[in-house]
């Protein structure tokens, strides 16, 4: 409605019917289609003078040239490994000058929304000149799941029943076939489980619905939140794009549930982000760590990468890369040697993940006494 | 998919009760401008019972060029805009181009749930809306509840609705929206809305443990039995770190007052910051191996709870206070007043909410405290189920009164689990408000107050903050009482800053009537008169011309529409007074004026 024709959505989902209690450019018909390719048409057809390009599939296929095409990137997306994806491949765009400062023209604005029931969140990132979104991973701690103990012996909520059939009973039954969240005859037997489960404890409140929040990790959604935010979003957009006005530095949030709050602040940048900044990071670690071991502090801790590759900076030996799979297989041999064994103390590494495609984090290794 | 039903989301915030009021609920719409169509799309989706547009105006069909291709006539309202459908069947149908209709029939097709109508009015500053609001009532069968939205409309028209909301028979809730360039507000008015599951975040529950002690008048038996009936030296140790941090409190209020193990005898429970931590290092030293006992990990983390008491909000306090047999107007005043007479039969405390939060324990434990706390909350239903009645029996003799005041079994326990949650919203009338009318001259010291205390924290970059920005657009709101219309009609250079002076004077005026023309803030700000300020406000303000920027008026339209969410479900507490949303700088606040 800004008049800005040239839009590209990339989406990978299909149209649920539980979709349509906000998502307005689709309706009963569409169920089960592609996302992107309806809201294109529908658009396209109700404003004449738009070009929505649909993509179905995933933002991972797009490589670099296809992000390096746009002026602005809206991210409304429904997870925090999607955002940093985006977020490390369109930093990673923006080149260096011979000062070391951004060149302004491979500066791609972010605008990124988020909603959960009635409260959202949107914010502008300007790659390498505001905070990103790596630099406030910490405000989106990891899923928090029930204590297996808690779940496995001393059940006490409903909530406690539905996960042991789905993360207990259900692999057991069905070793070889993964639960089907969309499909009702395995929700339903998940919810029957919970049910038996829950007589036998005593424990009331199994329902349906409770089943499908926990197994699905439901968060409410409604038009109204939605609306805000995105419009929010958009707003910043059209003032980036037009410089008819100033821009959200950076971020603002909604809360409706008492009154309505709003808040808006500068989220600052972090020191050693380790997408946005170019810091070499520290670690010091007992010498008899393992290199598999260092992995998974490097998964597991602050940095939550996903699947790490480690070569050594100086010397440029590769001590494990996760792909390709020859590769993998003759580096697999380093990840139980003791890190000592293979780098010397204050030895650089370069780590590559796939949250992070086309840059890598600088570690430095010193072994403790 | 694994559910078919498309409420799915919106039924976890709101449930079943929420989504019967919506069902039952009709929502008229005066004004079909970007930021109405945006508060009333975000109604329609999520199933209200029906709608009804109001509107004055036409749209223009669209016209192909004269060499035939047809131009894209570019709209800003994604609901509003010329009819193409007729013009595709072969002409049969002329097109439509009442605006009203037009906006009715794009938003009806948004849930085929919702029923859609509308009306056309020659002029909505004549129309007659007390007449059209009880036409589309009583033309519906269901007892509908409604809900007037006001979209960008001038103060004149806006008076005349906002009055005949407040006087109705029965006073409806009315929301005013308006987008204006980059800025655009949202007020409630509402003379009194009551809210039972008013959902608030962060609420202690309800455990009623500094009652633990023999003396107290108010003693929860079957929890002292139940706790006297375990011996924490006799457990072996998995059992003794699986005991409910509820009931480890206990025993250390009970080692509290008894001065067990060297600990000095207590007449009170904690009070000052060196009792509290005294009574954590109680805690403490009844673990047997705190590192590994999450449950009293959890008890020093909770210890607050065995000390502290749930008050009741003082606003419902004082209504408690007022209300009497011969004040019950509604089912909320005969809840209200048996909550007072349970109350004063049961030592000053309401009924128990009954639920306890999860904690670390055995199943067992945990579901006899869970069995304890909702026998105890279920019999303190049965007594206030028994005091209503006997209340209603009272009424029944007095008076022929109707069933207006009749409460169901379910209504009765909503509110028996929700006491502490209660809330009310009462707003000034809009008409009051824009006219600088106060009912005292302690409301005035009050409201002029509040606004002072909000220019003592401004936003970061205090010509943004969007209390200003509200200001500015009430000077434009003067101009238009005035002239007739918005300031910047004519958009060459020196009208354009004939027209800022102008709306300057308003500011002057307003930010007296005010009370801030001392104020530093408004100084240093709307009345700066430093080279890059001066008039500054007022120039922003005349170059938009009331434009319609449809981002801030979708922005405005979420926030206009949760809020009658809230007003139509009587569920989370809604906003009182007016959300400024600073759309320049992406900053908003809420504000009484």
């Amino acid at each position: 409605m800004s008049n800005i024709p040239n839009v590209d959505v990339i989406d990978l989902d299909s149209i649920d019917v539980t979709n349509l209690n906000r998502q307005f450019l689709f309706r009963q018909k569409d169920v089960g289609s592609s996302k992107a390719e309806v809201a294109a048409k529908f658009i396209n057809e109700r404003c004449p003078w738009m070009k929505v390009t649909p993509h179905h599939g995933m933002i991972q296929d797009k490589d670099l040239n296809f992000y390096r095409s746009f002026n602005c990137i809206i991210s409304g997306l429904d997870n925090v490994e999607a955002r940093r994806w985006l977020n490390a491949t369109v930093c990673s765009l923006v080149e260096l000058d011979e000062d070391g400062d951004p060149d302004p023209e491979t500066i791609i604005p972010i605008v990124d929304g988020g909603t959960e029931g009635f409260a959202g969140q949107a914010r502008v990132i300007l790659p390498r000149i505001t905070s990103c979104f790596e630099c406030s991973l910490d405000s989106f701690p990891p899923q928090k799941t029930f204590p297996l103990c808690t779940v496995a012996e001393t059940p006490r909520l409903p909530e406690h029943c539905i996960a042991y059939a789905f993360t207990i009973q259900w692999p057991t039954v069905f070793p070889d076939k993964k639960l089907d969240s969309d499909s009702p005859d395995d929700m339903k037997w998940v919810y029957e489980k919970a049910l038996i489960r829950s007589q036998k404890y005593d424990i009331e409140g199994v329902t349906y619905m409770l089943t499908m929040g926990v197994v699905k990790n439901i968060i409410p959604a409604v038009a109204s939140t939605n609306a805000i935010v995105s419009a929010a979003c958009v707003n910043e957009t059209v003032k980036l794009l037009t410089f008819c006005s100033q821009t959200l530095n950076t971020y603002m949030m909604f809360m409706g549930k008492s009154g309505v709050y709003s808040h808006t602040f500068v989220y600052e940048k972090k020191d050693n982000c380790p997408v946005c900044s170019a810091t070499v990071r520290k670690m010091q670690v007992s010498p008899k760590m393992t290199l598999n071991e260092l992995l998974q502090t490097l998964r597991d801790g602050d940095l939550r990468l996903q699947a790490p590759s480690v070569t050594a900076a100086t010397s440029g030996k590769t001590l494990y890369m996760q792909k390709p799979a020859a590769l993998q297989k003759i580096t697999k041999v380093n990840l139980d040697k003791k890190l000592n064994d293979l780098i010397e103390d204050g030895e650089e590494l370069t780590i590559t993940d796939p949250l992070f495609p086309g840059t890598s984090l600088g570690l430095s290794i010193f072994f403790e006494n | 998919m694994a559910t078919t039903n498309k409420y799915d989301r919106q039924l976890r915030l709101w449930g079943q009760n929420g989504q019967k009021s919506l069902s039952e609920s009709c929502i008229i719409l005066i004004g079909c401008s970007a930021a109405g169509t945006e508060s009333l799309k975000n109604l329609v989706l999520p199933g209200i019972g029906s709608f009804h547009v109001i509107d004055d105006q036409i749209v223009e069909s669209r016209t192909n060029n004269a060499s035939g291709s047809s131009n894209h006539n570019r709209f800003s309202n994604f609901f509003v805009f010329p009819d193409h459908d007729s013009m595709t069947d072969n002409g049969e149908n002329p097109p439509l181009t009442s605006r009203a209709e037009i906006a009715s029939k794009h938003l009806s097709e948004l849930n085929p749930d919702v029923k859609g109508s509308f009306t056309d009015v020659p002029s909505l500053a004549n129309a007659d809306y007390a007449s059209i609001f009880k036409s589309v009532t009583s033309s519906s069968s269901a007892d509908h509840h409604l809900l007037v939205i006001a979209a960008d409309l001038p103060p004149c028209i806006l008076k005349s609705i906002s009055t005949v909301c407040w006087n109705y028979q029965k006073p409806i809730p009315l929301v005013i929206v308006r987008s204006y360039g980059l800025l655009g507000t949202v007020r409630i008015q509402t003379p009194l809305h009551t809210v039972i599951e008013s959902k608030p975040d962060n609420s202690n529950p309800d455990l009623r443990l500094f009652t633990f002690q023999s003396s107290s008048p108010s003693s929860f038996d079957t929890l002292i039995n139940f706790v006297n009936s375990i011996q924490l030296k006799t457990l072996e140790s998995h059992e003794h770190g699986h005991i409910p941090y509820l009931i480890i409190l206990c025993k250390a209020i009970e080692k509290w007052y008894n001065g067990d193990d060297n600990n000095t005898k207590r007449t009170e429970l904690p009070k000052t910051f060196e009792e509290k931590k005294d009574f954590t290092n109680l805690i403490k030293s009844m673990s047997r191996n705190y590192n590994h006992e999450l449950n009293f990990q959890e008890a020093v983390e909770k210890a607050f709870l065995a000390y502290s008491k749930k008050e009741i909000p003082y606003e419902i306090l004082e209504l408690l206070n007022n209300v009497c047999e011969d004040s019950i107007m509604s089912s909320f005043d005969l809840l209200l007043l048996t909550l007072k007479r349970f109350m004063k039969v049961n030592h000053d405390f309401p009924p128990l909410v009954g639920t306890i939060p999860d904690m670390t324990s055995s199943t067992n434990y945990y579901m006899q405290l869970q069995e304890i706390y909702k026998t105890k909350a279920k019999n303190d239903e049965m007594q206030m189920k028994e005091i209503m009645n006997g209340i209603q029996n009272e009424l029944s003799t007095k008076s022929n009164q109707s069933n207006a005041t009749a409460v169901s079994d379910e209504e009765l326990s909503i509110f028996c689990k929700n006491v502490y949650n209660l809330h009310l919203t009462k707003t000034r009338s809009y008409t009051s408000e824009y006219d600088f009318f106060y009912a005292s001259n302690e409301q005035k010291e009050e409201i002029q107050g509040d606004l002072m205390a909000d220019t003592y924290d401004p936003y970061e970059v205090p010509v943004q903050t969007p209390m200003l920005w509200f200001i500015a657009l009430r000077a434009a709101d003067a101009f238009c009482d005035e002239y007739g219309h918005y300031p910047g009609k004519d958009s060459r250079k020196l009208a354009l800053e004939s027209d800022a002076k102008i709306v300057q004077g308003y500011i002057e005026m307003i930010v007296e009537k005010m009370g801030l023309l001392d104020n530093e803030l408004i100084k240093s700000t709307l009345l700066s008169t430093d080279d890059d300020l001066k008039n500054a406000f007022a120039s922003e303000i005349t170059r938009y011309y009331n434009a319609e920027v449809h981002n801030i008026a979708s922005v405005v339209g979420g926030i206009a529409s949760q809020e009658a969410v809230k007003l139509i479900t009587r569920q989370y507490e809604p906003m009182n007074g007016t959300y400024v949303y600073n759309g320049i700088a992406g900053v908003a606040g809420v504000y009484q004026f």
